[in-house]
């Protein structure tokens, strides 16, 4: 009855969640307004869009914006560029991933942001730390799908292009990479997902710029409107990126399933 | 003749073992390297070598400061983890089992879920100061989202027959919750655990790092302060026993319930 009210499932979502959020908003806000709660710490949404307005027209604030996404995509770029074909290539020679597997499994348990203090004393703190910590951060997870996709490619379609007189590399052109493109796209939102990690908390940790920095500047003057409103801008972002990340891999997904109803 | 023998005869005991001589051999020859390296720089002060970690080790033992700082850091990480089971499980799966109490709190799971957690610290800091509560807040935060996510997929894909059976024969929603939704949601549950664990060891080492005067996230930063890479990598090896360690322990209790689940 709810269903039909709202008019179809993914509006029922849509309109029970609007609803929640708007609750929300107004309980913060009443909160705040009869002295439940001290702004001072909570802040209140009404702060918090006049926080707002007065950053989004800063052009420092755009300047500490463009510093951390330089040095995240620098990073992820790196990650993709070493990890794709090292992941593919682990999945696809065998003894390759038997040697490197454990190393990559020892990386992978552990949070790379521990390696965080060595690698501001390796890199200084310009671009190729905050760079450098977002590689690490996302690489592992990448590599590690990229194998998985590798080898969750059905044999039987290897034997079928094989018996087909496909070589080696026709193989891994036609069937290999085209059969596991959306697990690579997964491992690369995840990766997106512990490289902010990495960028976000190398910034807050030591800095003289970038999103985290600011966090902690924020912090550390009480300014808390401004506070809430660049974490849940910086939150955001994130989500932007997975949700594009996720979209992508699902149009890769789909694709390769018709492929294989052919 | 012999030799072609025994040379086979060698190369099928190797290959038997080949999983393990590959997998420990690149170890092996990872350390080999960063030894050699080591031994080969005028000034090793940056990347220390893995005979000084072991001393430096062996000395943090002996003083009783590895076991303090391990203890420390545990006391946080497990209340932390075990609050986002207890919270996480049963949030997820009531969440998984109606649709109104999905709908509405899905879009704060999903933006926490992809949001850069430490982003929110110097906020949780405002709120609960500095120290032990604090970080265990924020292990808290970065695991129970996985957790309810894996939680609800778990749910969801409960077979609506067994539901339904259980129904008609005239169980309660409670008895339905007990005896078929969460058994049948075991693995599911089980690799949002995983998730959440690995999530709540960045939280826990993260949260060190910041204004707190014990632990091995605190050691890692004081040491990468004063540049001394061998002691701080006795710390984060630790990171990495408990990673492994609870991960194995995660896996272990996993089975076991597999083995007596209905």
């Amino acid at each position: 009855m709810l269903q039909k009210f709202a008019g179809g499932e993914t509006r029922l979502r849509l309109v029970i969640g609007v609803a929640s959020l708007a609750v929300l908003l107004v309980f913060w806000e009443g909160f705040a307004h009869f002295g439940l709660v001290d702004p001072r710490f909570s802040s209140r949404p009404s702060r918090i869009v006049v926080a707002a307005a007065n950053l989004l027209v800063d052009r420092e604030f755009w300047m500490h914006v463009r510093v951390s996404f330089l040095e995240f995509i620098a990073g992820l770029i790196a990650a993709c560029v070493v990890g794709i074909p090292l992941g593919i290539a682990m999945g696809w020679i065998r003894r390759l991933r038997l040697l490197l597997e454990p190393i990559v499994m020892v990386f992978y348990s552990v949070p790379r942001t521990t390696f965080l203090p060595l690698i501001i004393l390796w890199f200084g703190i310009g671009l190729e730390a905050y760079a450098f910590l977002v590689f690490l951060g996302a690489i592992f997870p990448i590599i590690v799908n990229c194998m998985a996709g590798i080898q969750q490619v059905d044999p039987a379609l290897i034997r079928a292009a094989r018996s087909f007189g496909a070589d080696r590399l026709a193989i891994f052109r036609l069937v290999l990479i085209p059969s596991s493109l959306s697990f690579v796209m997964g491992g690369v939102r995840l990766g997106i997902g512990r490289g902010l990690i990495g960028i976000v908390l190398g910034e807050m940790y030591f800095s003289i710029a970038g999103v985290g920095h600011m966090i902690m500047k924020y912090q550390a003057g009480l300014n808390t409107d401004k506070l809430m409103f660049l974490v849940f801008f910086i939150a955001t972002g994130g989500v932007v990126m997975i949700a594009m990340a996720r979209h992508f891999e699902l149009r890769l997904g789909p694709w390769r399933q018709s492929r294989e109803a052919d | 003749m012999t030799g072609a023998t025994t040379r086979s005869a060698l190369y099928r005991w190797y290959e038997r073992r080949e999983a393990w001589i590959l997998g420990l051999g690149g170890l092996i020859g990872l350390g080999l390297i960063w030894q050699i390296g080591s031994l080969m720089m005028k000034d090793n002060i940056f990347i220390s070598s893995p005979s000084l970690v072991f001393q430096a080790a062996i000395q943090q033992f002996q003083s009783g400061q590895l076991m303090s700082d391990t203890l420390v850091s545990l006391g946080e990480l497990i209340p932390g983890f075990l609050l986002a089971v207890v919270i996480g499980v049963p949030l997820g799966l009531v969440m998984g089992r109606y649709r109104l109490v999905e709908y509405s709190l899905d879009p704060y799971v999903w933006f926490f879920y992809s949001a850069p957690i430490v982003a929110f610290y110097p906020i949780l800091i405002m709120w609960l100061g500095l120290g032990t509560k604090t970080i265990i807040a924020l292990t808290f935060l970065f695991a129970i989202f996985p957790i309810i996510a894996n939680t609800i997929v778990g749910v969801q894909e409960v077979e609506r027959v067994l539901i339904r059976a259980a129904r008609s024969f005239g169980a309660s929603d409670l008895q339905i919750f007990v005896q078929v939704i969460l058994p049948a949601s075991v693995p599911a549950i089980a690799a949002g655990l995983r998730l959440g664990f690995g999530r709540a060891l960045i939280g826990t080492v993260v949260g060190e790092f910041f204004g707190t005067n014990a632990g091995l996230g605190y050691r890692i930063a004081v040491y990468g302060t004063e540049m001394q890479v061998g002691e701080m990598f006795v710390s984060v090896v630790m990171v990495m026993i408990i990673g492994v360690g609870v991960l194995q322990v995660l896996r272990w209790l996993e089975s076991y319930v597999e083995a007596w689940r209905p």
